[in-house]
């Protein structure tokens, strides 16, 4: 099998995760103790009971089968039972509780991180992030009650023990250190076996799920046999990694099994001796291995509670380091005038890079003209589209200054400044929903529906909403998929124009639709945004030659900025592209 | 009527499960060592309680009951890890054969089983459907036929007491069941809620956390925040009625439990009592009745959990179901030469008709474009080409050939085909671009490639050269650099006829130029069919197809269907080539 490319996951489990912060997350959303208080209060109770509970297992055992005996016995499993699970409502009401309050403060938390912080994260673990790892953040309050109510338990159990027979108790405890080391020894493996296992399961996922969507390409190139070799290779190895955490877990079991014969050899051997010697009743053994019981019972339920704790650590890590990172706050700034905008852009020695290495935008100083049409235009990777997310504020420049009028953006209040924006892409998202509910997303109480259909009507989406049998009532399924492609880019383009944005930002906006569609709405954003600032990045230089004004990209560089005339003039990059499209760049020529 | 379409459905699904075992070749030596290995610990488990029932009744003598007792404790213990291990080890080859077969079957069927189900669900099929028919198979199958001997043997011990006794705990044990059955049929309600509301939650969730910018740009995290805020509620709604009714439960199950205690002692006190048990035997005799209800009731979570697996069984065991494509079948695709001809060709997506006696020839030696509007049935065509599809009617011809006697692994290697996807897995450049080619290339071969898609520079930039890593799904790379790559790929393979869906559509301006000068200079003579949809890349073009609706709309040299063709005129307007005539 190939080699996979590990270093993107390994990068984010070095972020540093120290208790404190750990610890600070639990501050951050009431806990309800009282709930925990009390179901520790009952764990208490449930102990005494079934310390009474095993005395009547000793007598049954022992023969002695008197109707109220039976009946003490029934009753008492009965009643113990009650408790336990007014114990267990009690606990699961407060984590749920806990659950929800930390699912929420995530959920918050990770709507307002800056795009970057989001962008540098699979939107998959984003998502069990909030699904799934939340919902350990309660089991560590949850064992933090269980364990004292475990902790008496054991204590209790013990002194049963101890009270029946003192030696043999003693003999029993002196295998505790022994226990431990065991314990130890096998959380060890357990850890090993887990991640392999883990490892091994993630590879042959990523491995299927790579090759299925691949299919088209397999079969174009005939290429299954192929195929076939490396999923067996991939299997393979998942298989291995099964063998080796089977034969772990079994020596884990030894060790655990070891760990409770332990206390049965020591019982036999030492109280049979001690029966012979007539230092215990006859029957002792009943009674000594019926308390015995309850203390391992106990000692289980602390382990267990350890081992719940170190498995939630990793869960609990990545939410821990989802909580601390950056967030934006929306309304922290200066306010915009609520007017209409007049104001140009200007971008001031801007510089901006993924990677701090790789700077995309070096230095750029130009300005977007107020209320014309703006092209942007440059090879891939030239830093055309992280302009524009660098216009809205979605991601901060590295340094320099951008300008509306006077306001350097940075300083203004992040939703204000992008309500000014409306941001097109060549494939814009789409929510499950009706149509209405998708061309009205982000706007404030009730838009009328006159008004939803002239945001249709620019967007030459009205006629084939017409055409559905619940118009805009249609439920367009989940990211719309129950709409073709064309159709779902022209929802998104109503749904930037039914903002009324002050300046429109269009990324290819029309590189998905058809020739004729893409004319007529263009044509009908122009007439209707008359007046206002709008930027476009196209690679059709049909849509490039009708701008008032053309940067060209080179690189992160400004290569040049004017009108058409100018830059045939003195841009070697727009004339290639004139070129190559088929426009005549002689002399005169005019376009 | 409906009576034996269940059973006739029932049955069908059975059959399949049995032939899927069959054909996954379970490893039955490794499951007989578990089964037996099951049979001595059970044996070995009741003569233990035996001795642990003398131990509690005070008979204490040291080679008569404590060392036989300790050495039945730890044999049992060794022989429970020996078998566990072989449990372990049958679970991981069932997986395996199973995973094996499966994947041998999927990667052999056509392409349209493939658009007709979800990436996501196939992938589930391979892990989570395989894990959880292993699973059935050594944590119900097994422990039904452990379990059935174990209560035999329990029985026949009790029976070895007292036959009467044996024949009265066999009357009353039975009534527990019903109480188990009943409760663990309320659990699966609330349980499947908890499921379905957590389902919505991750919708939600993974629909906004996909759409990051959309919320960002449109500042609406408060409405994002309050749609997923009511999906946790609803969650927490569930949870909480699904933790009252299993702690509902647990005292359902003690009072259950209680009872059966009770109707074990009084079934038991009067042969205690007239003499007919002793004390070890009494001892032992409610040892081994606890142990059996505790069996029985095993039982009804077996029909439970197979209830729950015949969901993945059934979903698996049709897959194998499926027929595959004949890979290589038919005479071998060398030399093919002479244009393609599409003669009267049916073709339809389910109900959906698109093709309808359609017929094209697409001239050999000659590069031809594909162009119509979305919908029109470009990338279907390519793919009827490619033989993807099969024809519901006519035929296609290369040459004199019809196209369909070819042997189809033998055939679609003799096309070179770049996809809309440019697909590239996880590895390095040089296993990507080697992908699929059956003769050696040497360095020389692959700068070339590489230099003709200008992408060159790019590799000689990194210091591993080709065997930088590219990521999963080649995610290192952009788009245009993944198309430049799966263009290289298609020439280093040196077809005679090429297909590009749309193959340079990342591209930039440049990019796009300069690799079509290459394809022009490196496919000379030979045939290159493409789709396109912008004016830039027609231009390229020596012969255009127009396609509306699944039909031809016209079809000629580039410069007559320019002008002639409305739907081309239009897209090519102010970019094309007229431009130059009026100026």
């Amino acid at each position: 099998m190939m080699k996979r490319n590990r270093t993107g996951a390994s990068k984010q489990k070095k972020v540093k995760f120290s208790m404190g912060s750990f610890l600070a997350f639990y501050t951050r959303f009431p806990i309800p103790w009282w709930l925990y208080i009390l179901s520790a209060l009952l764990g208490v109770v449930y102990t005494e009971l079934l310390m009474r509970t095993a005395a009547f297992t000793i007598r049954i055992n022992k023969g002695e089968l008197y109707n109220s005996v039976i009946i003490g016995y029934a009753l008492l499993t009965v009643l113990n039972a009650a408790l336990s699970m007014l114990q267990n409502v009690l606990s699961a009401y407060g984590s749920e509780k806990i659950t929800l309050r930390a699912r929420k403060l995530l959920w918050n938390k990770i709507l307002h991180m800056p795009l970057r912080e989001v962008e540098r994260r699979q939107p998959s673990a984003l998502i069990s992030g909030v699904v799934n790892d939340v919902a350990e953040a309660s089991s560590v309050i949850t064992m933090l009650s269980l364990t004292v109510s475990s902790v008496y338990g054991f204590g209790r159990s013990c002194l049963e023990l101890y009270r029946f027979n003192a030696t043999l108790t003693c003999y029993i405890l002196l295998l505790i250190p022994l226990n431990l080391l065991l314990f130890y020894v096998v959380g060890r493996i357990q850890h090993r076996s887990m991640r392999l296992r883990f490892e091994s399961l993630n590879t042959m996922t990523e491995f299927f799920s790579e090759h299925i969507s691949a299919a088209k390409h397999v079969k174009a190139h005939a290429m299954e046999d192929r195929e076939v070799e490396e999923g067996l290779r991939a299997i393979n190895e998942r298989y291995k990694a099964d063998i080796y955490y089977g034969i772990m877990s079994q020596v884990q079991v030894l060790f655990n099994s070891t760990c409770s014969n332990l206390g049965t050899v020591v019982t036999a051997l030492f109280g049979s001796d001690m029966i012979r010697r007539g230092r215990m009743p006859d029957t002792g053994i009943n009674d000594f291995s019926t308390y015995l019981t309850n203390v391992e019972r106990y000692k289980a339920e602390l382990l267990t509670h350890y081992q719940t704790l170190t498995g939630t650590q990793g869960a609990m890590r990545y939410v821990g380091v989802l909580m601390n990172g950056p967030q934006e706050v929306l309304d922290s700034g200066y306010d915009l005038p609520e007017t209409r905008e007049t104001a140009d852009i200007v971008l001031d020695h801007v510089s901006f890079g993924y990677d701090p290495e790789f700077p995309v935008l070096h230095d750029l100083s130009v300005t977007i003209p107020h209320g014309k049409i703006t092209a942007i235009i440059g090879n891939n990777g030239s830093g055309k589209s992280t302009l524009l997310k660098l216009l809205q504020g979605l991601y901060p420049p590295d340094s320099g200054r951008i300008l509306l009028g006077e306001a350097d953006i940075a300083s203004v209040k992040p939703e204000q400044l992008r309500a000014k924006f409306g941001y097109i892409l060549q494939n814009n998202p789409l929510l499950s929903g009706s149509i209405r509910d998708n061309i009205t997303y982000g706007m404030k109480g009730e838009v009328p529906q006159e008004a939803v259909a002239a945001a249709a009507r620019l967007a030459d989406a009205d006629e084939f909403i017409n055409a559905l049998p619940q118009g805009y009532d249609t439920d367009i399924g989940e990211g719309g998929k129950l709409l073709s492609g064309g159709q779902r880019q022209r929802l998104a383009i109503a749904r930037t124009l039914m903002r009324n944005p002050d300046y429109l930002l269009m990324d290819e906006a029309g590189a998905s639709l058809d020739h004729k569609s893409d004319t007529t709405i263009f044509r009908n954003v122009r007439e209707s945004l008359k007046g206002r600032t709008i930027v476009v990045v196209a690679h059709d230089m049909r849509s490039v030659v009708d701008a008032d004004y053309i940067i060209v990209l080179n690189h992160g560089d400004l290569e040049a900025a004017g009108a058409h005339e100018q830059l045939l003039a003195n841009s070697p990059t727009y004339r290639g592209y004139l070129e190559k499209q088929g426009y005549d760049v002689g002399e005169g020529a005019q376009v | 009527m409906r009576l034996s379409e269940i059973f006739g459905n029932g049955y069908g699904s059975f059959r399949r499960f049995f032939l899927l075992l069959a054909k996954a070749k379970l490893p039955y030596l490794w499951l007989l060592g578990d089964i037996v290995a099951s049979v001595v610990i059970i044996r070995i488990g009741v003569s233990t309680t035996e001795y642990s029932a003398e131990l509690f009744a005070g008979n204490v003598g040291l080679t008569a009951v404590v060392l036989p007792f300790l050495f039945y404790t730890l044999l049992s213990m060794a022989l429970g890890c020996v078998s566990g291990a072989v449990g372990a080890l049958c679970s991981a080859r069932i997986d395996r054969n199973l995973r094996r077969v499966l994947w041998t079957k999927i990667v052999r069927l056509p392409l349209s089983f493939y658009e007709s189900s979800e990436p996501k669900e196939l992938l589930s099929r391979i892990t989570t459907d395989v894990s959880s028919i292993s699973t059935l198979i050594m944590q119900v199958f097994l422990p039904i036929l452990t379990g059935g001997y174990s209560a035999f043997a329990i029985l026949g011990r009790i029976s070895s007491y007292d036959s009467k006794l044996m024949l009265s705990l066999l009357a009353v044990l039975p009534v527990n069941l019903v109480i188990v059955f009943i409760v663990g049929r309320m659990r699966f309600g609330v349980n499947d809620l908890v499921n379905r509301r957590r389902a919505q939650l991750t919708g939600a969730v993974a629909e906004r956390a996909g759409s990051m910018m959309l919320v960002k740009s449109t500042g609406t995290e408060g409405k994002a925040f309050t749609a997923g805020e009511q999906k946790m509620k609803g969650l927490y709604g569930a949870a909480i009625a699904n933790n009252w009714v299993a702690q509902l439960s647990v005292p359902v199950y003690a009072i259950a439990g209680a009872l059966e205690v009770i109707v074990i002692i009084l079934v038991g006190r009067g042969f205690y009592a007239d003499g007919s048990l002793s004390l070890p035997q009494w001892i032992a005799y409610y040892g081994f009745a606890i142990q059996l209800t505790s069996l029985l009731s095993s039982y009804c979570g077996y029909w439970a959990a197979f209830k729950g697996a015949q969901g993945s069984t059934d979903r698996v065991s049709r897959i194998m179901d499926l027929a595959e494509e004949a890979a290589k079948t038919g005479r071998g695709a060398e030399n093919l030469s002479g244009d393609i001809r599409l003669e009267h060709v049916d073709f339809s997506f389910g109900e959906k008709e698109l093709f309808r006696d359609l017929s094209i020839t697409i001239p050999a030696g000659k590069i031809t474009a594909i162009v119509g509007p979305s919908g029109s049935g470009k990338t279907t065509l390519i793919n009827l080409i490619d033989r993807l599809y099969p024809l519901q009617g006519g035929s296609i011809r290369i040459g004199s050939d019809d196209v369909s006697e070819f042997a189809l692994q033998s055939y679609r290697r003799a096309l070179g085909y770049v996809t809309q996807e440019s697909v590239m897995y996880a590895g390095t450049l040089r296993e990507n671009l080697l992908q699929g080619l059956e003769r050696e290339i040497s360095e020389e071969e692959l700068d070339a490639a590489c230099a003709a898609v200008g992408i060159l520079d790019f590799v000689r930039s990194r210091p591993e050269g080709y065997d930088v890593l590219v990521g999963e799904a080649g995610a290192s790379l952009s788009g245009g650099q993944r198309q430049r790559f799966a263009v290289a790929r298609a020439l280093l393979k040196k077809p005679d006829y090429l297909l590009l869906d749309e193959a340079t559509a990342a591209m930039d301006i440049d990019g796009k130029a300069g690799v079509w000068s290459s394809i022009r200079r490196l496919m000379a003579g030979k045939t290159v069919i493409y789709v396109a949809h912008d004016a830039q890349t027609i231009a390229n073009a020596d012969y255009l197809v127009v396609l509306r609706s699944g039909a031809v709309e016209a079809a000629g040299s580039r410069e007559e269907i320019l002008t002639s063709n409305t739907y081309c005129r239009e897209m090519m307007e102010k970019g094309g080539e007229e431009q130059d005539d009026e100026a």
